[in-house]
């Protein structure tokens, strides 16, 4: 039996590849600079193999040096025998240590991040912004993200604050559509809609202001929320 | 009665890393894509995201051991870079929050997709929804996941799937009602 809400919605899967994912495909391009990384990791690896192929060889070497001239010293052999297990050591935690996140090749087309330290170096940037002026006690401003095509052309601001295990960002960004969300509360931002919701831990809060997008989300409370978005200016 | 699992139309793929790797862009790079733009709404960060996507599977192919479908796997690791590029914190003990890590992107789509989803009947509906009802919805029926896996790919425990499930199904019928009424 077919499930009647599937057939409902069945064609929001159609709508999606016809707008939303038009022109979205993985291309020959993309696979390209996949195999370019792959192919440097292989590199890398081998390039670490071996010198470890060289510490197996010389411990091999100096546990039979150390069984023929077992009769000079016990003492050598077990100084020798730290000596190479630390610097086997070293050399294993190097590369067995997995290759932290790099930074993925930059693309002609990547839109270009930067941070900055405080509100004053996004003001200078951004004259025309509403800024926030009120923090949820007890988080900290852990970072400040810019995002455009130069510091000239800034797109977007995030605001991240972070406190133990919860995080809430402010987003401020360009746009003039202003495609306003649907099944969210209306609020009363001295003056200006907002459009709120909240479920559990997490609230979301948007408002638009000439030509501005505004957004608050994250683990904080709906009056935190409000606070946050009243205290713009 | 639910939806089967992806498991029984998985494809199978070479155990040799770098032909597993071909094989999978081939059958998921676009999921994988449209996927990640979904999440961070940026074209150019969805690439970023969908190479790193494939690397890291190229680079953990040996130790996947199958406890999932491999879509399954590649669209968590998907979801997990999204988080990682977007810079939100998460931790194991509290469900991971969708609305966390969407930006919103439906308000700074460019113009053109922006007129064509005016048209859309269901979509521009759905991307008006609160972000983690639109997770559900996309998992549900774009990648055509059931609950249980859903559930996996998003680490959110079953119960919670079904119940935004209903959700936002109740909403999304809610919006089309209201648009219908409107006329």
């Amino acid at each position: 039996m077919s499930d009647p809400q599937k057939d409902k919605f069945s064609k929001l899967k159609d709508e999606a590849d016809q707008v939303l994912f038009e022109n979205i495909d993985f291309n020959e391009e993309m696979k390209e600079k996949v195999r370019a990384r792959a192919r440097a990791n292989q590199l890398n690896k081998r390039k670490l193999i071996a010198p470890i192929g060289n510490w197996h060889r010389l411990s091999a070497i100096g546990a039979v040096a150390a069984v023929v001239l077992v009769s000079l010293s016990t003492w050598i052999f077990l100084d020798r025998e730290k000596d190479l297990a630390e610097n086997g050591a070293s050399e294993f935690s190097t590369f067995s240590n997995d290759s932290p996140n790099s930074n993925l090749t930059a693309g002609s087309n990547e839109i270009k991040k930067w941070e900055v330290k405080t509100q004053d170096e996004v003001r200078q940037l951004l004259t025309e912004v509403l800024l926030p002026n009120y923090t949820v006690e007890a988080f900290q401003q852990e970072r400040i993200q810019l995002q455009g095509n130069s510091k000239d052309d800034v797109d977007r601001v995030v605001f991240t604050y972070v406190l133990k295990n919860k995080s809430y960002i402010i987003i401020v960004e360009k746009d003039e559509g202003q495609l306003k969300p649907i099944g969210f509360e209306q609020v009363d931002l001295n003056g200006v809609i907002g459009y709120l919701n909240a479920e559990k831990e997490m609230t979301e809060l948007h408002f638009y202001k000439e030509n501005y997008h505004y957004l608050i989300n994250g683990m904080i409370s709906q009056e935190d929320a409000l606070k946050i978005a009243r205290s713009f200016h | 009665m639910g939806r089967p699992s992806q498991e029984n139309n998985n494809p199978t793929f070479s155990n040799e890393p770098s032909i597993a790797l071909e094989e999978m862009m081939v059958h998921y790079g676009t999921l994988v894509l449209r996927t990640a733009y979904f999440y961070v709404g940026d074209q150019y960060l969805a690439e970023d995201v969908s190479q790193e996507v494939f690397f890291r599977v190229y680079r953990n192919w040996k130790k996947f051991r199958g406890d999932s479908s491999v879509k399954t796997w590649i669209i968590k690791i998907t979801i997990n870079v999204c988080r990682d590029k977007l810079k939100l914190k998460s931790t194991n003990e509290k469900p991971i929050d969708p609305s966390s890590i969407n930006l919103d992107f439906a308000y700074s789509l460019e113009e053109e997709v922006m007129k064509k989803m005016s048209n859309t009947k269901l979509l521009k509906h759905v991307l008006n929804l609160p972000t983690h009802y639109r997770e559900v919805l996309y998992l549900y029926y774009y990648l055509e996941f059931n609950t249980v896996e859903i559930a996996k790919v998003a680490a959110i425990p079953e119960g919670t799937v079904r119940g935004r499930l209903v959700r936002a199904r109740n909403l999304l019928s809610q919006s089309l009602e209201k648009e219908e009424h409107d006329k």
